[in-house]
């Protein structure tokens, strides 16, 4: 509550500065202080201490917090690895810190719903922002492309959603998510098929928001033309809180009539891990490589929605270790692929060749965070995949278990030939060595650095907190 | 809802088909009844008595989009004052606060767009 309140006024705060010409770099440091702070407020105040606002439409459950200081935290290390983005970047640099804040807002809307409408008013305050954001290098042509096919499509997704919740309110009677629960308890056997059509078009709309196959056919295109930056906010902070409304969704709502839609979770999860890996071998550019492989990282998420029979608390450990795993290691690769745009103009592997002598500190936090993405001991990456893969079997279903191991292996391929032109490769030319981080980049990207090893060594710093 | 059968829709199907057969009849009616008497002034495209000059799918500056787009904007966030308005007196003073909290940001976000030159036309 807190947190929606100031991070709305900090995102006006923000647009307006930039009408005013003030110092970018405090409107920066202003924001990522406050992000901060209401990180600390919602983590020290709200943890442990339901609170339920605006007549239970939102609820700040542990698991909300959890999840809303996961996004938070994130912006605020992604808005410190900023610089080189913005370096090269003239005009409008606060609509960019407004336009995020704004996204943030309508993410902790969408981890925090008890009502199905503060769930289409999360994501649409979330995915409005988004298209701007996508289409902000406004001279350029893939990014104006990637903006349009993003917004035409997240547009069509939001009517299906409407229409998932319309069909849900039609028999249940309620958007409310505890009325709708216990209507699921009292009817689970006859569930109507109207009520089933409206449950798998809000899976259908979920997916397409967590890029999950069949629905994942813009992230690719949308991945790769908008800028590096956003890319990066769109693979790790609004995944956090599209898994975020996916979980609280289904696990906890319609859990109750899990048999209905189990299979198809395994099906579309078993679909999204391949497709994801064995697409990303053929790639050759960087960010519709970590597309791809944030497709099948979705599918790996996606696994942990079957734990409906398992402990609440272990489920709710593992959704949330893995995503706070795969959410700081892309950050770290992708504050990499930021600086080597800078010198470079492409973002092809190629351009990465030679890294890591040109810029050792840059090629030990590429080495570390592609570790923790392909799942290597000792990094985060590996426990989050073990976590999931050990639930998966002990709720038996040994072969999603199989395709999702099969695919990891797959994985460490394609994730090794960016770590193979980093290490092993000579460079083209000199202009990798002119890569000039300030010391609070430094500082962040080992922080981070050592944050992936020791999450990987002490799981339980965040997999017990429930 | 205390039966959930199909035939508790049939009024909807009814309704349905009278609207399509009403459409229907009247359009077979009018050209089967109706006098036809087609000349250049009949067929010509109505513009307000103004005779119509040219094709209408030109290029057209930027400028008309932005307003446009501005003005539907504002149009619709205005509406929600409408409500409002109707339940004035039971909101009282919270709907008050509620609402000049509303045009407050309304108000930023106007601001914002004059600062920024948007409805500049030149």
């Amino acid at each position: 509550m807190v947190a929606l309140i100031s991070l709305s006024i900090l995102g006006v705060f923000s647009m307006i500065a930039g009408l005013f010409n003030v110092n970018t770099k405090a409107v920066l440091t202003i924001s990522i202080v406050t992000i901060l702070g209401v990180l600390g407020f919602t983590a020290g105040f709200h943890w442990n201490n339901d609170y339920s606002r605006f007549y239970d439409m939102l609820n700040f459950d542990n698991y909300a917090v959890a999840f809303t200081c996961a996004i938070l935290g994130s912006t605020a290390i992604l808005l410190l690895f900023s610089e080189h983005f913005f370096s090269n970047i003239k005009q409008y640099i606060t609509e960019y810190y407004s336009l995020i804040i704004f996204s943030v807002v309508g993410m902790i809307a969408m981890v925090a719903f008890d009502n199905l409408a503060m769930l289409f008013l999360g994501i649409e305050i979330m995915s409005v922002p988004l298209y701007i954001l996508v289409g902000s290098q406004k001279k350029n042509l893939l990014s104006n492309e990637s903006s349009l096919k993003y917004f035409l499509m997240g547009a069509f997704t939001t009517g299906i959603l409407l229409m998932g919740i319309t069909l849900i309110y039609g028999e249940t009677g309620s958007f409310d998510l505890s009325t709708i629960q216990s209507y699921f308890q009292e009817n689970a056997t006859d569930s109507s098929p109207i009520l089933l059509v409206g449950l798998f078009f809000l899976l259908a709309a979920m997916a397409f928001k967590v890029s999950a196959a069949p629905f994942h056919f813009w992230t690719p295109d949308v991945y790769q033309g908008s800028p590096t930056f956003i890319t990066a906010f769109m693979s790790t902070v609004v995944k956090i809180a599209g898994f975020g409304a996916f979980f609280r969704l289904f696990y906890i709502c319609f859990a109750p009539i899990s048999e209905v839609w189990t299979t198809a979770i395994w099906v579309m999860a078993a679909l999204t891990i391949t497709i994801g890996s064995i697409t990303a071998v053929f790639q050759n550019d960087i960010k519709r490589l970590l597309a791809y492989s944030s497709i099948s990282h979705a599918g790996y998420m996606l696994i942990s929605l079957l734990m409906v029979k398992n402990v609440e608390s272990e489920a709710f450990g593992a959704i949330f270790y893995y995503v706070i795993s795969y959410s700081i290691s892309s950050i770290a690769l992708f504050s990499v692929i930021m600086a080597v745009q800078k010198v470079k103009d492409s973002s092809s592997i190629d351009a990465f060749k030679g890294l890591a002598k040109a810029n050792p500190l840059l090629g030990i936090i590429a080495a570390v965070s592609i570790a923790s993405l392909a799942g290597l001991p000792p990094t985060a990456g590996f426990l989050a995949k073990f976590y999931i893969l050990k639930s998966t079997v002990e709720s038996g279903y040994v072969w999603l278990a199989l395709i999702a191991v099969t695919n990891a292996i797959i994985g460490i391929f394609y994730y090794f030939k960016v770590l193979i032109a980093i290490y092993f490769k000579e460079a083209e030319d000199q202009s990798l060595s002119l890569i000039a981080s300030s010391l609070a980049y430094k500082i962040v990207a080992v922080l981070l650095v050592i944050g992936i090893l020791v999450l990987g060594i002490f799981p339980d710093l965040v997999y017990s907190i429930f | 809802m205390e039966t959930n059968l199909p035939v508790d829709y049939l009024p909807i199907l009814i309704q349905f088909f009278v609207a399509a057969g009403f459409v229907v009849t009247t359009m077979v009616l009018t050209h089967l009844v109706g006098p036809k008497r087609d000349s250049k002034n009949k067929l010509e495209s109505f513009e307000c008595g103004i005779e119509s000059v040219g094709n209408a799918r030109n290029p057209f500056s930027i400028k008309y989009f932005l307003t446009a787009i501005l003005f539907v904007l504002f149009d619709v966030e205005v509406i929600f004052m409408y409500p409002w308005a109707v339940n004035f007196r039971e909101l009282g003073i919270f709907g008050f606060v509620e609402m000049l909290i509303f045009m407050t940001f309304l108000l930023v976000g106007f601001f914002y767009v004059i600062k920024r030159k948007a409805l500049d036309w030149e």
